[in-house]
């Protein structure tokens, strides 16, 4: 393929977008799509590197419509896009107008014999499909762009089209980020390991460390009451499924069990090594949690510091 | 006429005898009659208009009780005899069953004595000239109603006193009530004055056998000298007018129990114990083709149900002692079953204002009817025979049919139809743990004696897993040939038919019943209780018929026919057991798990004050392992803390539901670590040596 | 108001598994209404009470005529099933086709709802795809909605960014899980509905050409699937409390999640 587009929100980091598309594609141009006079990212290792200037509040129509036009006019075979809501929104309008394959979240893209393939996971991630592509052009979404960059290095300005004016913002506010287990990146999570309600300060030491929500098992919040039940995670409390659970001093009830199984990495601290909780467990640490967590703190203390 | 003869010649007869209304009128004779006849008139308006109340017409009730009749009313009429005349369940509080003891029984026979006066005197006499309440009889006679008549006066005063000192919380108030009682009272005080009355005017030589109307004759004798007779025969009216307002104002008042509350039991005598009625047959349906259109469970309003029901909850006396046995209502959650059936009558009898269901109209709260363990302590104490569980699931099917369950429950009744278990996982990994302990699916021994239904607890959770391994290694030692079904094993519906989807489970249970009868199962072991109950009763209820032992009952019976050897040794300290509800009170098996428990323990065995019959949920029943309601204590800490008072150093039971909660709570236990909680079948295997035989 | 409403059915993905020879087993998923989806049945039916007209559209196999009636049994007028030998290819686009197409035929809708995602695809392409066949605006990630008699408010959660826009109808809509509590459907709730509210349709009923559903035709095509190790780690640590933590650590950094 002779042109990949990869097209990224500003001050984001769009490099494993462009190594993606250097896979398939012999020449990689960066279109950013950036704040006016705001920050205007990096693009390491990409041919050619555009900006688009939008408003905060750009309709996925207008996006959809300037990266059309780009993708058009520079004769771009695969437009990959940042999986972040106004590209997800805005792809499959750009498929459409692009009359292109349309592929959201692929984790990986080769080029097949009969033309561009993409991974993705299928059956909520029990199985990865490959998808081959059967249109000259194709418009997929990939999860790059996390990390921010502070590159402010020269992009060749591109004119956004005439606003489409499909949608009006009524209003625009910022939540106050508030403690919520579900949807939670990392969550701590203690059980009857912890012997005390003044124990517990050496958990909520150990979720500010990991930046996490605290989370815990039923008899903490039934029988010991020393959280409230919007902490309890399990089949009568929450269900979860953040990146880290980190489960200290919880044995591992089914009931506790089926309600953070969805986790991307477990962590379990049990002294018994027989506690159903490290079947579930990718790491279990078997050692006393009064050892382990401050040795953990200490652990994380020095790799912040 | 008796009435007739002077006082000298009463004297003069040789013999006790009944002297017929002495010193008074002839004409009071008729007037008895009259006023029995408009008495009856009246009672029997009250009752009509009673019933009528609540929704029944006396021809139903006349119908429901021909039927009864028709199918032989030995079992009703057992019943009846044994709750009403034996007071059986009454008497299971002991002061409040010595009073109702004593105004029932002093009653009954009072008007036995009365009835036996006017056979002789209007029936046997007059007609054939045969008197029957002559000497030693006669005398025994009115010792016994001399001591009704007291009895009668202690047992009003036990209820004034109840009422006005003690005041239990759980009785409710019944103001109408009191009247009911002060003509009780006057009734048994005026009879006692009117023999000594006529003790003073009429002496006799056997005075002494009416023992209390002499005394009284000695108490008045000083006061009044000789008789009135004026005074007399006012008293006498006063006593014939107490006599009749209560018989015919009884039915006016909360004493109404005394014929709905007989009748109920009628009623209900064939019920099982926690037995839900079907409010369809699906398979029937179905087969018919039967339009489904009109076809629901549950009820929105108390006026909806069928008479029967209403008639039940309409016989609530509002005693009191469901709400005192109560798990739930002692965890202090919203529910008290009291409460909620007298919301129920009171709201049959008088609907309170607004639209749609009961719970749209304030007359319950959605989480008063999730609070129920469906333990069934409550309908086990109700002397009314009124079914609190079947009331509440019926209630909770109407949610379910409007679609008004929250997330947790949806949840549940979701992952059962996708992964065929109540926690949501993979039906697919049912049968990992059995396949790794070796155990053959009934495909691999297709004639094996018992198949063995693990149930979802075991197969998922690797606690619950350990009774299972201790179940096989046991029946493997014995030599017992069984099998399980594997893969294909599911849920058997008992959560989701105590949480009201009554369709759901009908067509699971007919799924099942397929998958059964295709292996040629007819025998079946199982250790979970809600599995013995759903696939005994229940799914026999829909005709379908499996013979089902509960583990303990087989490995007890293995025990006895020396194919497990006793153990020889316990060092668990003492042992207390723990009776599931389902297995317990639900399924009448009491004695097997006993057995078990005293080959492990031996003298080290301890019962808990709240045992068999009596026993108190674990706080899992009625489907509450799978969600919250709101309380102010876990119903498992509370009986974990019964367990710790008796000493127990280890709880032994025979659920895997119970244990789950019962060692939850044991972690959370006050003052570090509570006893150790294991099934019985784990404690025999370990003392067997042979704890890791089957666990993998 | 008319309201279409997308309803996939799909097989349950916490039953899908491969075989121990590698093959995706499928067929023995059970099969239901997409969850997202059953927010937007919620939704409409709570629409239908105050005088909407509600149409379910799908795509799916024969045996998803089974799964419209539980969609039904939310509380929406009738259902259309386009089926035929071409769905088991289907990719998302060949469906906005023909969801398009229903929509035409049957329409005008003043409204489409969808969840946001299908669970076994995960695509979320179909909604945005069908508006830009209708040509009408799009809007993903509804959290609360606000359908008015020529426009519709959309309250959404990007981040913890709160965000309130307003779009003309028709247009297309994809809500979140977090919109409403779907109502539970019960057994009996499903098996009420009659099966003559499900209108079946092929690719010729509904005016499309069936050469341009055949599998070569088609934008993608699924040329391979294969199974995602899922099973945990069960590493276990043991030693020295602080040597562990260490260790610990540099692991969870390794794997990305601090």
């Amino acid at each position: 393929m002779d042109l990949a587009v990869v097209v990224s929100e500003a001050g984001a980091d769009a490099g494993a977008g462009v190594t993606l598309a250097r896979k398939v594609a012999s020449r990689v141009e960066h279109l950013v799509i950036a704040l006016p006079g705001g920050e205007r990212g990096a693009s390491p290792a990409a041919d050619a590197r555009y900006v688009v200037e939008l408003g905060e509040a750009a309709a996925p129509e207008d996006l959809a419509a300037v990266v059309s036009a780009f993708a058009e006019s520079h004769g771009a075979q695969l437009v990959l896009l940042a999986a972040q809501p106004i590209f997800r929104e805005a792809l499959p309008l750009l498929a459409v107008s692009l009359g292109a394959a349309a592929v959201t979240d692929a984790t990986d893209l080769a080029s097949g014999a009969n033309g561009l393939v993409a991974t993705r996971m299928l059956y909520g991630g029990s199985a990865l499909a490959e998808v081959a592509i059967q249109r000259p052009r194709a418009v997929v979404s990939h999860d790059f762009g996390g990390v921010p960059a502070d590159s402010t290095a020269e992009a060749e300005p591109v004119e956004p089209t005439a606003p489409s004016g499909v949608r009006k913002e009524l209003s625009r506010r910022r939540l106050p980020s508030e403690a919520s287990l579900k949807g939670a990146r990392r969550i701590v999570s203690f059980g009857r390991g912890v012997r005390s309600k003044e124990d517990m300060a050496m958990i909520t030491s150990l979720a500010k460390a990991l930046d996490a929500e605290l989370g815990c098992s039923r008899p903490i919040v039934e029988d010991m009451r020393w959280l409230g039940s919007d902490h309890q995670v399990g089949l009568t409390g929450t269900t979860v499924a953040p990146d880290l659970y980190l489960a200290v001093g919880i044995s591992g009830q089914i009931q506790h069990l089926v309600g953070m199984r969805d986790s991307k990495v477990i962590v379990a601290v049990n002294n018994n090594p027989a506690a159903p909780i490290f079947e579930v467990a990718d790491i279990g640490v078997v050692g006393d949690l009064y050892q382990v967590v401050p040795s953990l703190l200490e652990a994380l203390g020095a790799a912040a510091g | 006429m008796a009435a007739s003869a002077g006082p000298r010649a009463l004297l003069a007869a040789s013999s006790p005898h009944y002297v017929y209304m002495p010193g008074l009128p002839g004409a009071f004779h008729w007037l008895i009659y009259v006023a029995l006849i408009v008495c009856l008139v009246v009672a029997a308006w009250l009752f009509n208009r009673r019933v009528r109340a609540a929704g029944v017409s006396p021809a139903e009730l006349a119908h429901g009780l021909r039927e009864i009749a028709s199918k032989g009313p030995g079992e009703a009429l057992a019943v009846v005899g044994a709750e009403v005349f034996g007071q059986r369940r009454v008497r299971r509080r002991p002061y409040a069953g010595l009073m109702h003891l004593l105004i029932f029984g002093s009653y009954g026979m009072l008007t036995l004595g009365t009835v036996l006066i006017a056979v002789q005197h209007d029936f046997t006499g007059r007609f054939f000239g045969v008197t029957f309440l002559n000497g030693n009889f006669y005398l025994v006679e009115k010792a016994l109603l001399d001591t009704a008549a007291l009895g009668l006066l202690a047992g009003v005063a036990m209820a004034a006193w109840r009422r006005l000192a003690i005041r239990p919380v759980t009785l409710g108030a019944r103001p109408t009530v009191v009247v009911a009682y002060a003509a009780l009272a006057v009734m048994a005080a005026t009879g006692l004055l009117l023999e000594a009355m006529r003790e003073l005017a009429y002496p006799v030589s056997w005075s002494h056998w009416t023992y209390a109307g002499h005394l009284v004759a000695l108490a008045i004798t000083p006061l009044v000298g000789r008789l009135n007779l004026g005074a007399y025969q006012a008293t006498w009216v006063v006593h014939v007018i107490a006599a009749f307002t209560f018989m015919g104002g009884a039915l006016a008042t909360a004493l109404d129990h005394v014929v709905l509350v007989p009748l109920n039991i009628a009623l209900q005598s064939s019920r099982a114990p926690g037995e839900l009625r079907l409010p369809f047959n699906l398979a029937e349906l179905l087969e018919s083709g039967g339009d489904l259109e009109g076809v629901s469970s549950g009820f929105a309003n108390p006026s909806e149900l069928d008479w029967k029901r209403r008639f039940m909850l309409a016989s609530c006396v509002n005693c009191g002692r469901c709400e005192e046995v109560c798990p739930a209502n002692a965890a202090g959650r919203p529910l008290s079953p009291r409460k909620l059936v007298q919301a129920l009558k009171g709201d049959l009898l008088s609907p309170s204002d607004g639209a749609g269901d009961l719970f749209a109209r304030g007359v319950l709260d959605t989480d008063t009817v999730w609070s129920c363990l469906s333990c069934g302590a409550c309908a086990r104490e109700c002397p009314a025979f009124i079914d609190q569980p079947e009331t509440i699931v019926e209630m909770r099917r109407h949610l379910v049919e409007e679609g008004n369950v929250d997330e947790a429950k949806a949840l549940v009744l979701a992952q059962l139809e996708r992964n065929q278990n109540p926690l949501g996982l993979p039906s697919y990994q049912r049968f990992a743990r059995l396949a790794e302990a070796g155990v053959p699916t009934i495909e691999e021994n297709p004639g094996a004696e018992y198949l063995y239904w693990v149930g979802c607890m075991s197969s998922y959770d690797q606690r619950a897993w350990g009774v299972a391994g201790a179940v096989i290694s046991l029946l493997r030692l014995a030599g017992v040939d069984f099998a399980v079904l594997g893969e294909s094993e599911r849920c058997l519906g008992e959560c989701q038919r105590k949480l009201g989807d009554e369709a759901g489970f009908q067509m699971r249970s007919m799924e099942i019943a397929e998958t059964l009868r295709s292996h040629g199962v007819t025998k079946i072991v199982t250790h979970c209780p809600h599995c013995l109950v759903t696939l005994g009763r229940d799914y026999r209820s829909l005709g379908m018929e499996f013979e089902v032992v509960h583990h303990s009952e087989l490995v007890q019976s293995l025990l006895a026919q020396g194919r497990l050897p006793t153990p020889k040794s316990w060092e668990g300290g003492k042992l207390t057991y723990h009776d599931p509800c389902n297995l317990g009170r639900l399924s009448g098996v009491f004695d097997a798990p006993r057995g078990l428990a005293a080959s492990v323990a031996g003298e080290s065995f301890v019962e808990l004050e709240r045992s068999r019959e009596k026993s108190f949920c674990c706080g899992a029943g009625g489907s509450n392992y799978f969600y919250k309601v709101p309380a102010q204590e876990s119903v498992s800490g509370l009986r974990l803390g019964q367990a710790q008072a008796a000493g127990a150093s280890t709880v032994a039971t025979a659920c895997p539901f119970c244990l789950s909660m019962l060692e939850d709570a044991a972690r959370t236990a006050p003052g570090g670590q509570g006893p150790r909680v294991a099934d019985l079948a784990e404690l025999l295997a370990e003392a067997l040596g042979l704890e890791a035989t089957a666990a993998p | 108001m008319r309201i279409l409403v997308l309803a996939k059915h799909v097989p349950d993905t916490t039953e899908i598994r491969f075989s121990p020879t590698g093959e995706l087993m499928v067929r023995q998923a059970p099969t239901k209404v997409n969850d997202y989806d059953r927010h937007a049945l919620e939704e409409a039916s709570r629409l239908r009470e105050s005088g909407a007209e509600v149409v379910i559209a799908s795509v799916g196999p024969p045996e998803a005529a089974k799964t419209m009636k539980e969609a039904l049994a939310y509380g929406a007028d009738r259902a259309v099933l386009a089926g035929g030998a071409w769905v088991a290819d289907a990719d998302p686009e060949a469906m906005a086709e023909v969801l398009a197409a229903i929509a035409r035929r049957q329409g005008p809708f003043d409204l489409v709802l969808a969840g946001d995602v299908s669970e076994d695809g995960y695509n979320a392409l179909v909604p945005g795809l069908l508006a830009a066949k209708l040509g009408t605006p799009y809007v993903r990630g509804a959290t609360a909605l606000g359908v008015g008699a020529a426009s519709v408010k959309v309250t959404r959660l990007i981040g913890d960014v709160e965000e309130e826009v307003e779009v003309a109808l028709p247009a297309v809509i994809s809500v979140t899980r977090l919109l409403n509590s779907p109502r539970v459907i019960s057994t009996m709730a499903v098996m009420k509905v009659p099966m003559s509210k499900v209108e079946t349709v092929d690719l010729g009923e509904l005016g499309l050409d069936p050469a341009a559903f055949a599998p070569g035709a088609l934008s993608t095509r699924l040329s391979a699937v294969r199974p995602v190790q899922s099973k945990r780690g069960n590493e276990m640590l043991r030693g020295e409390p602080a040597e562990i933590a260490a260790e610990l650590a540099a692991k969870l950094r390794g794997m990305g999640v601090l």
